[in-house]
């Protein structure tokens, strides 16, 4: 029996991923030859230094040392109906994340922010959207995003700009599939929007606000950011694809949107339920 | 093995053999070392000691007694007569510096104040001591700007420069190894207290629940690193992601401090000076 995975859902990627960040791994994919070559040079280069760098410079949590986590994982893999077993790290940072990358080598890397501040219940969340990112081949686009910023002073300045420009447009637009997969995994509107916030506002104000409630007021936020991105769609669009951060109002927007549509529901439904 | 002091301690007891070469052929350059110090201590009288004066917390008996009787106990078990001023600063991130040329100072961060027990400090303030023992404070600027002067000249030395950064940026490393020995010595030889030292670098924290981080599993993961085993491809690939890093990586750190005192170096040192 699960212990995370209480509904025991099985949740094929294609039935939530964002159709922007899908459309965008497959026209990469499309390509004749392009997988087997990135996955060449992810299995000679790209993988093998980051292998080196992980096992030289991170803490390796084995099941030995964290039996929970490696437990969420299989459970997480099993719902998304993935074989994927990450190797898994912890990185000193304050920020809350969980980094995936890898196609031949999977890994993840925790954040000691991330394991300080969330439950157990938000880590099952947080590992299943990391486990999303695997079984949508986003290493796909990482490593090329790898490639391009190795090869900056090879291509032709506005070349190497535009592709920066598109895969920053990819990287929102995967982080929509990362956030649907959280909130399916969690199976709660509120939480999956409060851990999307954590550390941008005080954990009281975040446990006040209803996120599922349209009169919120970072509801209100994010329409007026919206609006006012819609006034000068083409500087904000630049804005926003150029900052390192995705705004939060976006993937809020998002995935409040997705969530009331229906279509989470549907998936849920798709899902297939085992007796308990 | 405790001891108070290993009087006549010199940086060649200990230092690591990976800078030997370098710190002999910069110290072999005539008055080098004087100019550094002369131009170092009027570029830092000029803006790096008011800014530190006027933004970061000094460290007396009476402003900060813990972390100032463990830099004396530091001080002494090195062997190191004179009294530096000593800095704290507000930051995140765990690190320590030392700086300056005959003037030196050190800084630490005050992450590490808060979150090391007193054995695991001693570890940290002996390592940057042992930076100023070192005559780092001094030769690490020497050799930067020497480089720098290097690529200026014509685009030939540049690239020149290039291996010369490389070389130079694989000696900051082997001297860190140097000074993670002084820190062994500065903790009267705690092993224990070093490695979870080295571990708080790696993101061992108390706070994070369920995370059973022996010293022992952690040594596995350093042990079982070998350089050896990733291939002809994976050293490239290491030169090329090491190539700006002045700190090695922190499992390479912990390799190397276990199989220096466990090759006997440390009781062998301690045992000339009793």
């Amino acid at each position: 029996m699960n212990k995370y995975n209480v509904n025991n859902k099985r949740i094929k990627i294609e039935y939530f991923q964002h159709p922007s960040d899908k459309m965008a791994v497959d026209a990469v994919l499309k390509v004749p030859g392009v997988e087997k070559v990135l996955e060449f040079i992810s299995e000679n280069a790209a993988e093998k230094l980051l292998a080196i760098i992980n096992d030289a410079s991170s803490l390796k949590i084995t099941e030995e040392i964290n039996p929970k986590i490696h437990e969420m994982i299989r459970e997480a893999a099993e719902m998304f109906c993935t074989e994927v077993s990450p190797s898994v790290y912890l990185d000193r940072s304050y920020f809350i994340q969980l980094k995936t990358d890898g196609m031949a080598n999977p890994h993840m890397i925790f954040s000691t922010a991330l394991l300080e501040k969330v439950d157990d219940e938000t880590l099952w969340g947080v590992i299943s959207s990391g486990i999303a990112a695997f079984e949508a081949k986003h290493a796909t686009i990482k490593l090329i995003d790898k490639i391009i910023t190795y090869a900056n002073g090879v291509l032709p300045f506005t070349v190497s700009e535009a592709l920066r420009l598109a895969i920053n447009n990819w990287k929102r637009n995967r982080e929509y599939t990362c956030d649907r997969a959280l909130l399916l995994a969690l199976g709660d509107f509120e939480k999956a929007t409060k851990y999307m916030l954590l550390g941008e506002a005080p954990d009281s104000t975040l446990n006040r606000i209803r996120f599922s409630d349209p009169t919120n007021c970072f509801y209100d936020q994010s329409k007026e950011f919206l609006e006012r991105k819609n006034e000068n769609a083409v500087i904000q669009k630049i804005n926003i694809l150029t900052s390192t951060n995705h705004p939060y109002s976006s993937r809020y927007t998002e995935l409040y949107n997705w969530y009331i549509s229906g279509e989470y529901d549907e998936v849920l439904e798709r899902s297939v339920s085992d007796e308990l | 093995m405790s001891y108070d002091s290993l009087k006549g301690l010199v940086p060649e007891d200990y230092q690591h053999s990976g800078e030997v070469v370098a710190m002999k052929v910069l110290k072999a350059v005539p008055l080098m070392d004087k100019v550094m110090d002369y131009y170092l201590a009027w570029s830092l009288k000029l803006d790096t000691y008011p800014a530190i004066f006027g933004n970061y917390y000094k460290v007396t008996e009476e402003s900060c007694p813990r972390l100032y009787n463990l830099y004396k106990v530091a001080l002494k078990r090195l062997d190191m007569d004179k009294e530096y001023p000593l800095f704290v600063t507000l930051a995140f991130e765990y690190n320590a510096c030392a700086f300056g040329g005959s003037e030196p100072f050190l800084v630490i961060n005050s992450s590490f104040l808060k979150d090391c027990t007193d054995d695991e400090l001693l570890f940290i303030l002996g390592h940057e001591i042992g930076h100023i023992k070192s005559g780092h404070t001094t030769y690490f600027n020497i050799a930067r700007n020497l480089n720098k002067i290097l690529s200026g000249i014509h685009h030939v030395t540049a690239v020149l420069s290039i291996g010369i950064e490389y070389a130079m940026e694989e000696w900051f490393r082997n001297a860190e190894y140097t000074s993670d020995r002084a820190g062994v010595i500065a903790s009267g030889g705690n092993m224990q207290a070093c490695y979870s030292a080295v571990m708080k670098l790696l993101g061992q924290s108390e706070r994070i629940a369920d995370m059973d981080f022996s010293v022992e599993k952690v040594l596995k993961q350093a042990k079982d690193f070998e350089m050896d085993s990733v291939g002809v491809i994976g050293k490239v690939l290491y030169i090329g992601a090491t190539m700006e890093n002045c700190h090695p990586w922190s499992i390479l750190r912990l390799k190397h401090i276990y199989d220096w005192y466990n090759s006997g170096e440390f009781d062998k040192l301690v045992g000339k000076f009793k």
